[in-house]
């Protein structure tokens, strides 16, 4: 449904209606009176609404006066309804999103339907009202894709973190074999094809009937995960799944491995990733939905080995991911296994899934969530500067406001570690803020890497 | 420990090495970084067969390639937001400020990228102001909130100098 503007799109539009497949009813009505008889004629349709509806702003002022037509107006559905507060738009390129929206539906599962929403210049939607905004893009409804046949720039804002962009990405000449990323929009099928490779399921649009039901849910469920993983390229938790990512440029092909005991001989699992589908740029990645924290991991990288160049993939060893939030070390684990050939995987360090946000903090706040300003509790400049004395164990120290030497007594240095390593203080009259009293103001906390068994470095002329 | 800490009226700051890792060099075992990518990771010599060491370990990690110096700031901003650290003291800090070649840069992505980034806002950053290979800029070290200044007052059982600055 459109409405003719200029003498291109009128030929657009008719040819268009003359090549419309059969059962779909064609509206092309010329100016806005035409377009309230079109949804009068819509609502008088029995059968069903339409599965999906295409936008054309019109540019003149709504003129509904009969009865009959106001009646059109109330029960029209939403999305139809805002066609007079649409703002004025360039539609030169109007005709090509109408061949798109038809891909869609067809690609589409019956369940599913589709939303075009055509603008040439997206910037148009920022000055409308919210309601507007909400009608044209419904929050609910997730699944966004912008088609952009120049640069994708802008679109990020309409689509969000879940949806899509696809466009040119890059400069330079085009690549006539595969439809990959960074070329313009050309063939029919292409942009289809591309948009399919890069979600999980079958159709990318996802209505409010697909959320409704439990299979829907789940779809979508994983639908957003992946499309959070690209978006993210981090190995994170995200409920439901895991996500993996591990950035490699030279690697000519890259395993997950999922262990169940720490020194396995073999993996449990072995997902080999694959660069059609699972490779974004350098970043190869996985969700894998229904993996619990704890789960041991790690990677095989294959490729070549060649010092000289600066490569050294070894497919032998099972290596830890440079983003895992936990190591674990199993009982037999050799550093000379780790440097000779062959496979190490019973002996080498695994990462592990940890779900940092289960950690109950009983309130306590991160630093940059307080309120700013000067506060007692915050140290200052001047205090970073003064002496620091042993904490708790071996690994801190503690940054003091004075000069322990004059003023702390061992006991009281005693007592000052119990509080920092959490021992409840039961002397009767201690404040809360104990360490401020005694002048603690920071600790300081060695070594929070995972440090290996000691290095022994030898000269290179060794 | 850092909730008690907390409670305690403690600020809990964490040691960081970011300028090498447990490889070692040319001889040492696979672990991670150096069966992934080794050329982005590292620092490699001119012959890209060797290490380049100027942390004293045998590998220095390339903190101002793209993807290591994002891996610096999301570790980061995991310390902080996930386990409310309240700042860090970089290890040999001044490693940060070499490029893949090595040599020094006036204006080193990395350290600016932590020091603009807005997770990080508001934690104290103290810099180890010296490197393993004879570089010492305690008193200048770059950055503008990355105040320079010297520290090093004697402690009784260890002694550190550091360049800081407190937002």
């Amino acid at each position: 449904m459109g409405e003719e503007r200029t003498a291109r799109l009128t030929s657009l539009l008719n040819t268009w209606h003359r090549c419309a497949p059969s059962g779909l009813v064609t509206l092309r009505p010329a100016d806005a009176n035409e377009v309230v008889e079109s949804i009068a004629t819509l609502c008088d349709c029995t059968t069903s609404l339409p599965s999906w509806c295409c936008h054309v702003s019109p540019c003149r002022p709504w003129t509904a006066t009969s009865s009959r037509r106001r009646q059109a107006w109330r029960t029209a559905p939403t999305c139809l309804r805002t066609l007079p507060a649409a703002p004025r738009s360039d539609l030169d390129r109007f005709g090509s999103e109408v061949s798109l929206a038809v891909d869609a539906h067809e690609n589409c599962s019956p369940r599913a339907s589709a939303r075009v929403w055509c603008r040439c210049r997206p910037g148009h939607l920022r000055f409308q009202t919210q309601e507007y905004r909400d009608s044209v893009l419904p929050p609910k409804v997730k699944a966004r894709v912008a088609v952009e046949q120049a640069s994708t720039f802008g679109w990020e804002r309409y689509v969000g973190t879940s949806g899509r962009v696809i466009g040119m990405k890059t400069f330079g000449p085009r690549r006539r074999s595969r439809s990959s990323r960074g070329n313009l929009v050309s063939s029919r099928t292409g942009w289809w094809r591309q948009l399919k490779s890069s979600w999980v399921g079958s159709d990318p649009w996802i209505s409010s009937s697909t959320e409704r039901s439990p299979k829907g849910r789940c779809l979508l469920r994983r639908r957003m995960l992946k499309a959070l993983a690209e978006a993210l390229l981090l190995g994170h938790r995200f409920p439901g799944g895991v996500n993996f990512s591990v950035y490699s440029r030279n690697a000519s092909g890259v395993e997950l491995l999922l262990f169940n005991r720490e020194d396995d001989m073999q993996p449990e699992r072995m997902i080999t990733i694959d660069p059609a589908t699972n490779r974004t740029y350098h970043y190869w990645h996985c969700s894998l939905p229904d993996l619990q924290p704890g789960q041991l991991y790690g990677y095989r990288v294959h490729g070549p080995f060649d010092p000289s160049s600066g490569m050294r993939f070894d497919p032998g060893k099972v290596l830890l991911d440079p983003y895992g939030c936990g190591v674990v070390v199993p009982k037999n684990y050799s550093r000379v296994t780790a440097r000779l050939e062959g496979d190490n995987a019973s002996t080498a360090m695994k990462s592990v899934v940890v779900d940092p946000h289960a950690y109950d903090w009983e309130g306590d706040t991160r630093c940059t969530a307080r309120p700013p300003g000067p506060s007692s509790t915050r140290c200052t400049s001047e205090d970073l500067r003064g002496t620091q004395f042993r904490g708790f164990g071996k690994n801190t120290r503690h940054i003091c406001r004075f000069d322990p030497e004059d003023s702390i007594s061992p006991a009281t240095q005693h007592h000052c570690r119990r509080i920092a390593a959490g021992v409840p203080v039961r002397r009767p009259g201690c404040p809360a803020r104990t360490g401020q009293l005694l002048g603690i103001c920071a600790s300081l906390v060695l070594r929070a890497h995972r440090a290996t068994a000691h290095v022994k470095i030898r000269s290179p002329s060794e | 420990m850092v909730k008690a800490l907390h409670r305690a009226g403690i600020e809990v700051i964490l040691d960081v090495v970011f300028n090498h890792t447990a490889e070692g060099d040319h001889r040492g075992p696979t672990l991670s970084f150096r069966g992934l990518e080794n050329s982005a990771y590292y620092i490699l010599e001119q012959d890209r067969s060797r290490y380049a060491n100027y942390s004293g370990t045998g590998n220095t990690l390339n903190a101002n390639h793209p993807v290591v110096r994002r891996m610096i700031v999301d570790s980061l901003r995991y310390w902080v937001e996930q386990m409310h650290i309240d700042g860090f003291r970089f290890d040999l800090a001044s490693i940060l400020e070499r490029d893949e070649s090595g040599i020094l840069m006036p204006s080193p992505p990395v350290l600016w990228d932590i020091e603009s980034d807005p997770a990080l806002a508001g934690t104290k950053l103290i810099a180890e102001a010296w490197d393993a290979s004879g570089l010492y800029q305690v008193g200048s070290f770059i950055g503008d909130s990355w105040r320079n200044g010297m520290a090093g007052s004697a402690t009784i059982f260890a002694a550190f100098s550091v360049a800081m600055r407190v937002r």
